[in-house]
Parts: C-alpha cells; sequence; structure tokens
C-alpha cells in the first residue's frame, strides 16, 4: 500500500487498494504462507504427541484459509470499498517512526535527548503543527516525564548521554 | 459466615495506606483516560505496568483494576458534556446524554451517570463475592480438554461480538495465538519464529503489542480528523429532579442486571453490555421515540450496564484465567508478571490477593463518584486542551512505558512495527480485540491441546467424550451460527 503505482494501473490498483477486502485477505494468506514456511523445520510430531510445529502449522494453515475467504468476498465483489480511501497521510509514517526514534536512541543518548527526537518527529505528523507550540509541548513533557518516572516511581533510566 | 470473613480479609487489605493510594492513583488515572480520548484502558494498563513492578502484586492490580472501571466513569463524562465518547462504553450514552446537555440538563444528566454506576458497581462487586469461589471450585475439577474448550469458547465469544467481518476477527484471532507463541517451546527449549533475535527469545511481549496496536494506531487515526472540541462552560446545576429519579431507577436496576450478566459471558463486557442495556431500554418503555432526544432511561441504564459488565469481567478472568475481553487480556498478562498463574487456584492460594482486589472495588466505587461529581469542573478543563498537545503526551508516556517495561530498547522497536500493523487493521475494518486476546492464550491453548491430545491417545474425540467440553464447544459452535444467522445478525450492525 506505500506504492502508488503509475497513472495506467493506478484505477485498479487504487480500487483494489480501497477495498475492505483484498488487502486484508492477502495479508492473512501471506502471513500465514510466511509462518509455514518459517516453522517448516519444527519436528510435527503426531496427533498423539504434538511437537512444536504441530500448532503452528495448524494456525497458519486455518489463517491461509480465512485469508482465502476474506480474499473471495472482495474480488466477488459482494463488498464495496470503505478501506484506506485517503492513501496513508504523514502521520502514518511519522508516528511509528517517533518511536523507532526513541527505541534507537535511547540507550546512546538518554531519555532526554531521545524524548525529544522523539517528540520532535512526532509533533510533526499533525497537520497544523507550529514549530514553537511543539517545541514548548517538548520541554514541557520531559520535565514532566522526568518528575513523574524518574524522581516519583524511581524507574531506572538514564537521564544523558555516555556513561 | 465465610463471605464476612473473606470480605474482612479483603479490606484489611485494601484499607491499609499504600493500597488506599493506589486504589486512588488508578481512579484518578481511569477518570483522566476515561475524560481524554484517544487512550484507552488497554494501553493505559500496558503502559503502567513496569510501574507497578514495584509494588506487591495485590497493589498493582488493584490500581489497573481502577484505571479500567475508572474509565468508566470517566467516559460518560465526555460523552455526555460534549457529545464525544472518550470510551467505547459510552458510545450509547452519548445518544441521550448530550441530547439532555443540549436541553440544559447536562447536570442531572452527569449526577446520573455518576450514582447508578456506584450502585451498579456495588451490586456487581457483591456478585463477584457470591459467584467467584464456586466457578473456582468448578474450575478445579477441569483438565486439559476442558481448558480447551473454554478457551475456544473465550475466543470465540470476542470474535462474535468484534464489529465488521466475523472472517476476520476470526483470522486475527488466529494471528494473535501465533504471536503469542513466538519465543522458546517450553516443551523442547527450542526457539520458535525468533529469526535468532534475542529479543524475540523470550516472546513478544505484549506491552509493545497492546501500545503499538491500541495506542499508536488510535493516535493515527485521531491525527486524520480536525481537532475540534466545543465545550459548554455554563455552571452546573447537579441534582436531577424527583420525576428523573423515578424513571432512572428501573432503569438503573435493569441495566446493573443486564450487564451483571452480560460481563460473565465470554466476549462480554462493558461495551456490549452498555450497548445491549440500551436496546432493552428501548424495547421495553412504553413511547421508544422518546431516545436519542434526552430520555435519561437512556443515560441510567448504559451507564449503570458498563460499569456491571466491567466489574463482572473480572470473575472468568479471576477464577478460571480465562479472560473475556482485551482489557481481561492485558489483566492476565499483568498476574503473570507478577509470577501469579491466573486460574482456579488464585482464590485459595492468594485469598489476599483476591479478597483485597474485590474489596477495593467497593473502596474504588466510592473514591469515583467523590471525584467525578465535585471535580467535574477540573475534568471539564482537560477536555480543553488541543490534541495536538494531547498525543504528544500520549507518545512520551508510550515510549517510557514500553522501554521501562524490560529495559529493552527493542521492544520500542516492535511497538513501532505494531503501531503501522495496527493503523492497517484499524483502516481495513479488522478488529484488535481478538488478536490480544488470542495472543495471551496462545501458549496456554497450545500447553493445554497437546496435553488433552496425549490424554485421548491422539484422538480429538476426548473433545466429545466430556460432557463439559462438548457442552463448552457446542456453545461456541452455537455462538458462531447465532451470528451467521440473518436477523441475528441485523441486530449485531445495528448494536456495533
Amino acid at each position: 500500500m506505500d506504492s502508488e503505482g503509475d497513472p495506467a494501473r493506478a484505477s485498479y490498483l487504487s480500487r483494489a487498494l480501497a477495498s475492505e477486502w483484498i488487502p486484508p485477505g492477502l495479508f492473512f494468506i501471506v502471513l500465514g504462507a510466511a509462518a509455514l514456511w518459517v516453522s517448516r523445520d519444527y519436528p510435527l510430531g503426531n496427533l498423539n504427541r504434538m511437537g512444536p510445529g504441530y500448532f503452528p502449522r495448524m494456525l497458519s494453515v486455518g489463517m491461509i484459509c480465512l485469508g482465502v475467504l476474506i480474499l473471495r468476498q472482495g474480488l466477488t465483489g459482494l463488498a464495496g470499498g470503505k478501506g484506506l480511501r485517503a492513501g496513508p497521510d504523514r502521520s502514518f509514517w511519522l508516528i511509528p517512526l517517533s518511536l523507532a526514534v526513541f527505541g534507537l536512541s535511547v540507550e546512546p543518548l538518554g531519555v532526554v535527548v531521545a524524548l525529544a527526537l522523539t517528540l520532535a518527529v512526532a509533533g510533526a505528523a499533525h497537520r497544523e503543527a507550529r514549530i514553537k507550540e511543539v517545541a514548548i509541548s517538548i520541554v514541557t513533557l520531559i520535565v514532566l516525564c522526568v518528575l513523574i518516572f524518574v524522581v516519583a516511581l524511581k524507574l531506572p533510566l538514564r537521564l544523558w548521554p555516555g556513561f | 459466615m465465610d463471605l464476612w470473613n473473606h470480605l474482612y480479609l479483603g479490606f484489611s487489605v485494601a484499607l491499609s495506606p499504600t493500597n488506599l493510594l493506589v486504589c486512588l492513583i488508578g481512579c484518578l488515572g481511569g477518570t483522566l483516560i476515561g475524560v481524554l480520548p484517544g487512550i484507552g484502558p488497554v494501553t493505559t494498563i500496558a503502559v503502567m505496568l513496569p510501574v507497578t513492578f514495584y509494588l506487591e502484586p495485590v497493589s498493582g492490580l488493584i490500581m489497573l483494576a481502577g484505571i479500567f472501571y475508572g474509565a468508566q466513569y470517566g467516559g460518560s463524562t465526555t460523552a455526555i458534556l460534549v457529545n464525544m465518547p472518550g470510551e467505547t462504553s459510552a458510545v450509547v450514552t452519548a445518544l441521550d446524554g448530550y441530547a439532555m446537555a443540549q436541553q440544559g440538563r447536562a447536570g442531572p444528566a452527569l449526577t446520573t451517570a455518576a450514582l447508578v454506576s456506584l450502585f451498579a458497581g456495588v451490586v456487581s462487586t457483591l456478585v463477584i463475592c457470591l459467584a467467584a469461589p464456586p466457578l473456582a471450585l468448578v474450575g478445579k475439577s477441569f483438565g486439559a480438554p476442558e481448558y480447551c474448550a473454554l478457551m475456544a469458547l473465550g475466543l470465540i465469544g470476542v470474535v462474535v461480538i468484534a464489529s465488521g467481518s466475523i472472517l476476520k476477527a476470526l483470522a486475527m484471532a488466529l494471528v494473535g495465538l501465533l504471536l503469542g507463541i513466538v519465543g522458546i517451546d517450553v516443551n523442547t527449549g527450542d526457539g520458535r519464529f525468533t529469526f535468532d533475535w534475542p529479543t524475540l527469545m523470550d516472546g513478544v511481549d505484549f506491552v509493545p503489542i497492546s501500545v503499538g496496536i491500541f495506542g499508536l494506531g488510535e493516535i493515527i487515526k485521531n491525527l486524520r480528523h480536525a481537532d475540534h472540541r466545543p465545550v459548554s462552560t455554563a455552571k452546573l446545576k447537579l441534582w436531577p429532579s424527583a420525576e428523573d429519579v423515578r424513571r432512572a431507577t428501573p432503569a438503573a436496576l435493569r441495566g446493573t442486571g443486564l450487564g451483571c450478566v452480560i460481563g460473565i459471558l465470554p466476549g462480554g463486557g462493558a461495551v456490549l453490555s452498555a450497548f445491549m442495556a440500551y436496546i432493552l431500554e428501548k424495547r421495553v418503555a412504553r413511547d421508544p421515540s422518546i431516545f436519542g432526544k434526552g430520555a435519561i432511561e437512556g443515560v441510567a441504564a448504559p451507564e449503570s450496564a458498563n460499569n456491571a459488565g466491567a466489574q463482572t469481567s473480572f470473575i472468568p478472568m479471576l477464577t478460571l484465567g480465562i479472560p473475556g475481553n482485551a482489557v481481561m487480556a492485558v489483566m492476565v498478562a499483568a498476574l503473570m508478571i507478577h509470577g501469579i498463574n491466573p486460574g482456579p487456584g488464585v482464590i485459595t492460594e492468594k485469598p489476599d490477593l483476591f479478597w483485597g482486589l474485590i474489596a477495593s472495588m467497593f473502596i474504588g466505587n466510592v473514591m469515583l463518584v467523590i471525584i467525578n461529581l465535585p471535580l467535574i469542573g477540573i475534568w471539564v478543563r482537560l477536555l480543553r486542551i488541543p490534541y495536538r498537545h494531547l498525543y504528544l503526551a500520549i507518545i512520551a508516556f508510550c515510549a517510557i512505558g514500553v522501554f521501562a517495561f524490560r529495559g529493552n530498547p527493542n521492544d520500542v522497536l516492535l511497538a513501532a512495527v505494531f503501531g503501522v500493523a495496527g493503523y492497517f487493521f484499524i483502516a481495513y475494518g479488522c478488529e484488535p480485540a481478538p488478536l490480544l486476546l488470542g495472543f495471551v492464550l496462545g501458549p496456554r491453548l497450545e500447553e493445554n491441546l497437546i496435553s488433552a491430545m496425549l490424554m485421548g491417545g491422539g484422538s480429538p474425540m476426548i473433545f466429545v467424550n466430556r460432557p463439559i467440553s462438548l457442552g463448552l464447544f457446542l456453545a461456541a459452535l452455537a455462538l458462531l451460527l447465532l451470528v451467521v444467522l440473518p436477523s441475528v445478525r441485523r441486530t449485531r450492525e445495528e448494536a456495533l
């Protein structure tokens, strides 16, 4: 759903993407197939003594079957589209990205810097984001978080970069 | 009587200064997130978990439970005042509650909501006291096949009440089960789906999952919508008239009764209880056309039902270890983190924990009325915080909460991945609740399935030959069939 496609194919692709059924159907099929593939070497055992591969494979097959049923609903045109009507906007990427930034920076840079970076990325996700407001929010929230999590709750968090 | 001794024990635990304080914090936190849209009890409880590490298990549970039922109180405040339900369970309250507010009767609506919630909270907590011990005894006689059947029933229950397509909800439950078994397999000691990544060896944790899917997914969804929230600043006259009391009382009684029953059922909980109570009121009303135009019954019934349902959904979780909804799934995970194995043993082995938690519910409900009514002005003022400030605070708390949980920054990365998935799920009508439930049940379902098949000598007939397991499976099947029937399907679509 990230690729826009070239204009010639766009109508078909965008219709499929807007379908409430086709993308989730494909998603479940792909996930089930991937799980089946990853678990291919886990010993299967038998019904009497199920090995570590039995349950995952049951789930994967079930997921693929359900995915096919869901996909079929979309292909037979049973249901109209009300999926992602307007394609993913920047909040779609920036919000998860902001958390990823925290995950990557908190160990090397400490909580204060990591939070500032995270909130700067997240702040850009709002359509009416204003730099001054976001900056004030960042400072307030860092102070608040340090007070709550470090001063009051005494969680063992490192605040500043380095050792 | 036994009950009094138990309650005495419970109150002696719940009335300790620490536990009173954590109960108050939980209730305040619950009200806060109930009032604020965009953050729900699942995310909050997940983020608060690292904090409960530093508390006794019972104190931790008291706080987390307070967040859950506190959210039921808080959710009604915004539903009535600004037609914006802070929690899904308050969606129906908004219909008549906001209509009352527009007629200048917001005060009586708020008071009614708070008082019927208190009533329902006390009654349903008594129901827990009476129903939980016998149910735990029944649970002790269950073997692996019965537990399999029970978990299947629980999963189907959540699938059936999920909004949108049953197929998708079922597939989501399978995704959850699969996520649940990621990590070291207890029987062989081999890693499964770990991709040799140490973070996945201990399994995917439910904190990144719930924060990612429920927390971040919600934020992305909310950011797409405009940000306006008109709040009336007029002074509120709180007390309902005699006529209001006369009409609200029977509605509250019906709502409480219905909520107590629905809360115990698999898939039940606050949301379903509120919807069903509203539908019931419409059915029994002499003139159903008053609903939606400020009928006080339309506030009293769902508000009592959602609180009753929220409380009694603790029953299957505490006695059988089977969560009936997403919040209870998080509570099960919380129990396990504190080294408590959820199941029928909890009541007898940890009586102080069980009865302390119950007693704290009585105390918490009283606290909530005090928090909600006189302090209503403060909560309303909080509503004026624009979303563009609010979501930054939610992100900050989520980031620190997920990180502090295990001190592993990779968990925060996982949460980000689940955030993308969560938005995808919401956008394509895949309800995330079955996923979370499947995730919590996954390892136990596999374990019980393996021992059940071993007991049956490799024959699935073991599930049919044992009456209780057969009954539970038939119940699950009946639930599924019910939803496929056209008439029921219509009511479901109407209600959800």
